[in-house]
């Protein structure tokens, strides 16, 4: 133990009645120890030196003291918050109700070109077939290609898709 | 656990008895305000505004700062509230616990974009007017410089504690409710806290 702590099982209360948190019930014990221990009342100095710089700094006068009131202020933004939640439910309210209208009135549209359509000709589609020379020879590909390169299947299914799409 | 904090000054000409009854009654004007009592709301802020105010300014770089941070406090204490997390169950802690756990972990928030943005705390040195330098007082501001970066320094449990004992003046039963921690754990923290600024503050060990 160095000289200058406090003696066995002192420290705790020492720290604790410097900071005024000492429970009653340990009063006595420290009370009746104190004016015979030098080295206590010297360490309980230090912590109450400790706990007084901790506790330094602008003080809660000056934190209270200065400025609007805390209250009203705090009030104010409350009621602005609050203001804002009601504004921002309306809102809200509002773009989802216009949301479900136009969905209503868009509806039919949306739901007719989703919808299969009635054949035309059934008979032609069902003998269709794509006619890739036709289209190789109406797209930009066939005339990129040189006469030594040879048609890939992707180029074949490319141009496949733009013949059905000339078509329809 | 009784002790100087059950009764203490809160501004003029208020004094307030916490505990089991302060609960009680904070209970109260926090459902009367939400019932549309504008004033329950500025006698609830009133009442913990000097406890909130010297907890986040612990973690704060000024005046100005500590007070946003104390209303951010106040706010998010009230809607938690509103929505029911704190009245609707029951068994729950107190609001005064509730509030001051909001308000160390938004201390505790700042703190790290403060350091995050390697802006330091404003020091004390840095507050005092140039005329009123002296040494002594140049000693005692570098005395609590240090203090005041050795708690910062804490671990945070320790920090914590030691906060809510010495700048809100809890008991360490609230302490415990506040933290989730048992009452015993509180005062470990405590005490480790307690040493280790002694020790700065006898030049035993550095910030």
């Amino acid at each position: 133990m160095r000289a200058d702590t406090a003696c066995p099982g002192m420290d705790e209360l020492l720290a604790e009645r410097a900071s005024g948190v000492l429970p009653p019930e340990d009063c006595p014990r420290l009370d009746a120890h104190l004016p015979g221990c030098e080295r206590c009342r010297a360490e309980l100095a230090r912590y109450e030196e400790t706990f007084g710089l901790v506790r330094e700094g602008p003080r809660s006068s000056s934190l209270t003291g200065g400025g609007p009131d805390l209250a009203s202020s705090t009030l104010r933004l409350w009621n602005r918050h609050r203001r804002r939640r009601v504004v921002g439910v309306a809102v809200g309210s509002g773009v989802l109700a216009a949301a479900a209208a136009v969905s209503l009135a868009l509806a039919p549209g949306l739901l007719g070109k989703s919808a299969p359509q009635p054949m035309k000709e059934d008979a032609q589609l069902a003998s269709w077939e794509p006619d890739v020379d036709g289209a190789l020879e109406a797209s930009g590909l066939s005339r990129e290609l040189d006469q030594d390169e040879e048609m890939t299947t992707v180029d074949v299914v490319l141009t496949a898709f733009d013949a059905a799409e000339q078509r329809y | 656990m009784a002790d100087a904090t059950d009764r203490r000054d809160v501004g003029p000409g208020l004094r307030v008895v916490v505990g089991e009854a302060g609960a009680r009654a904070d209970e109260a004007l926090v459902r009367a305000f939400l019932a549309g009592d504008d004033g329950a709301f500025g006698e609830l802020v009133r009442r913990h505004e000097r406890a909130v105010l010297s907890l986040v300014h612990r973690y704060a770089r000024g005046t100005d700062d500590a007070r946003d941070l104390a209303q951010r406090a106040f706010l998010k204490a009230f809607q938690a509230a509103r929505r029911s997390r704190w009245l609707g169950s029951s068994g729950a802690v107190s609001f005064r616990a509730w509030l001051f756990r909001i308000a160390v972990n938004l201390g505790r928030n700042h703190l790290r974009d403060v350091l995050r943005w390697r802006r330091a705390p404003a020091t004390v040195a840095e507050q005092l007017p140039v005329a009123a330098v002296g040494t002594a007082v140049l000693e005692r501001a570098e005395r609590e410089r240090a203090v005041r970066a050795a708690v910062l320094g804490l671990p945070r449990r320790q920090r914590e504690v030691l906060t809510l004992r010495v700048d809100a003046e809890l008991p360490f039963r609230e302490i415990a409710e506040v933290l989730g921690i048992t009452e015993l754990n509180a005062r470990v923290h405590f005490h480790h806290a307690a040493r280790r600024l002694r020790d700065v503050v006898g030049g035993r060990e550095k910030p």
